[in-house]
């Protein structure tokens, strides 16, 4: 799985495509500090009003915050709402 | 909006581990919405009503609690409507009532009807088939107007005009011909009021007066009976327009006293419901004597035509007694002595001098006003006594 992560991520490398089409990427959209959208994310690990944790093919992408609240959540998108505070990867590799 | 359509539920999650629940729903491709957190065991959350369907199965395998909070949307709606058969068979039977109304002429006005008889023309488009209730679809209107203009001498034109459920018949009316006068029957000239003659234009007979000449009511100006030097006299019809200087007087007691009307506080909300400008629905004020003040008109929408509901207040007001001032008596005595002479003058006449003054009489005050004016004062009248001439000229 991972060599082909790498392979894919090599691909679009050499043809010099952005990494954003890769599946296997998460990206995070932030719009003003009220708002994050997560895509290509895998699911949801823990969820309070102060905290969620995302799984991603990544590692585990963390929000912190105060009145957090998931607005949305579907397949490898999820969209949470409140007052952010911050935003880490947990277990980079 | 496309949410309400499909209909969502609102549901209370209580059990541990409730992300393992809301990964399971994402892994069977359903998309969950407004995830709140209340506690640590108890969670919120929107989803498609279509879907809680697999929420009941997971419940067993992960062990946790679930009420449903609420239940929105169309879907839900129809169901609770569905179940009140009068309410459903009512609505049903309002909107076919709408529908088939909206297909009928409901109103029918006539425009431009003055000097015909408006009910023989309705009468004469209802035999052609055009009346209220009629189907407005399938009607040849253009045909129809032509037809019944066809049938009367009066109507110069008649248009049938259609919008939504309103029908105007559009009536333009013949002008009538003017009357043949009668050359036959000998007159003279006379006039019609006192006063100084201006000018005189003689067309025929024989002008008896001249500019400058005081007249009085009645007096022939422009005589029938010609008379020559070695012939006998010969009566004809004397024609010309007499044009005189005319004064119109009035003279009026200055008032002690006027009614105004005041308000006596009391008013009532008023509200009209128009439909392309008729009143559909008017409420009746209950006073006799009130002013009428609108403070919002707002329209509701496009049913038929733009309907527009008229908001505001009557006000009640009663007529009440005030002493004048020296000087408003003055000002209302000159301003009903020139309304009263200004109600004499006719239409056509041209006003040259205007005066108003007050004037003292008994103790009195008088208000008085004298208007000029240069009018014709002429006006043919058979001639009854004379007709010993040879006979007419014309």
């Amino acid at each position: 799985m991972k060599r082909r992560k790498r392979t894919l991520g090599t691909v679009l490398g050499w043809l010099d495509l952005p990494q954003d089409i890769d599946p296997a990427v998460f990206r995070v959209t932030v719009v003003g500090l009220e708002r994050m959208t997560v895509e290509n994310h895998a699911g949801i690990l823990q969820y309070s009003g102060t905290c969620v944790r995302l799984l991603t093919a990544s590692g585990i992408l963390r929000v912190e915050g105060t009145g957090l609240l998931l607005r949305e959540l579907a397949a490898g998108r999820a969209v949470i709402e409140g007052q952010i505070r911050a935003w880490c990867a947990e277990d980079a590799n | 909006m496309w949410h309400f359509i499909r209909g969502y539920v609102i549901l209370q999650i209580e059990g541990m581990g409730l992300e393992r629940v809301v990964n399971a729903l994402l892994n069977a491709g359903v998309r969950v919405r407004r995830i709140c957190r209340t506690d640590a065991v108890t969670a919120v959350l929107t989803m498609p009503a279509a879907d809680v369907r697999l929420l009941f199965a997971l419940r067993r395998r992960y062990r946790f609690r679930l009420h449903i909070v609420k239940r929105v949307g169309l879907p839900f709606a129809v169901r609770r409507l569905m179940r009140r058969k009068t309410l459903l068979l009512g609505t049903l039977l309002v909107l076919a009532g709408f529908v088939f109304l909206s297909t009928r002429v409901l109103f029918v006005e006539v425009r431009g009807c003055e000097r015909m008889d408006q009910a023989l023309l309705l009468r004469t488009l209802q035999a052609a088939g055009v009346e209220r209730f009629m189907a407005w679809r399938g009607v040849d209107y253009v045909r129809i107007a032509n037809d019944t203009a066809a049938l009367f001498d009066q109507i110069a034109w008649l248009g049938l005009h259609r919008e939504g459920v309103f029908l105007t018949v559009e009536v333009k009316e013949a002008i009538p011909l003017p009357e043949i006068e009668a050359y036959t029957t000998p007159c003279d000239v006379v006039a019609t009021k006192a006063g100084v003659i201006v000018r005189i234009t003689l067309l025929r007979g024989k002008a008896l007066v001249r500019p400058g000449d005081r007249v009085t009511d009645g007096q022939t100006l422009i005589a029938g009976t010609v008379e020559y030097k070695e012939t006998e006299p010969y009566l004809t019809r004397a024609r010309g327009e007499v044009t005189a200087a005319v004064v119109y007087q009035t003279r009026v007691p200055a008032p002690e006293t006027e009614r105004i009307l005041t308000e006596t506080g009391r008013t009532r909300p008023l509200l009209r419901v128009r439909i392309g400008g008729r009143a559909l629905f008017a409420g009746k004020c209950p006073y006799p004597v009130f002013a009428e003040e609108i403070t919002g008109v707002s329209e509701i929408g496009r049913l038929f035509s733009v309907m527009t509901v008229e908001r505001g207040v009557w006000r009640e007001l009663t007529e009440t007694e005030r002493r004048l001032t020296e000087t408003e008596r003055t000002e209302t005595a000159l301003v009903l002595a020139e309304t009263g002479t200004l109600a004499q003058l006719p239409a056509e006449a041209d006003v040259i001098v205007k005066a108003a003054w007050t004037e003292e009489q008994d103790g009195v005050l008088y208000g008085v006003c004298r208007i000029t004016t240069e009018e014709s004062i002429g006006i043919q009248r058979e001639i009854t006594d004379g007709a010993n001439g040879r006979g007419s000229q014309d």
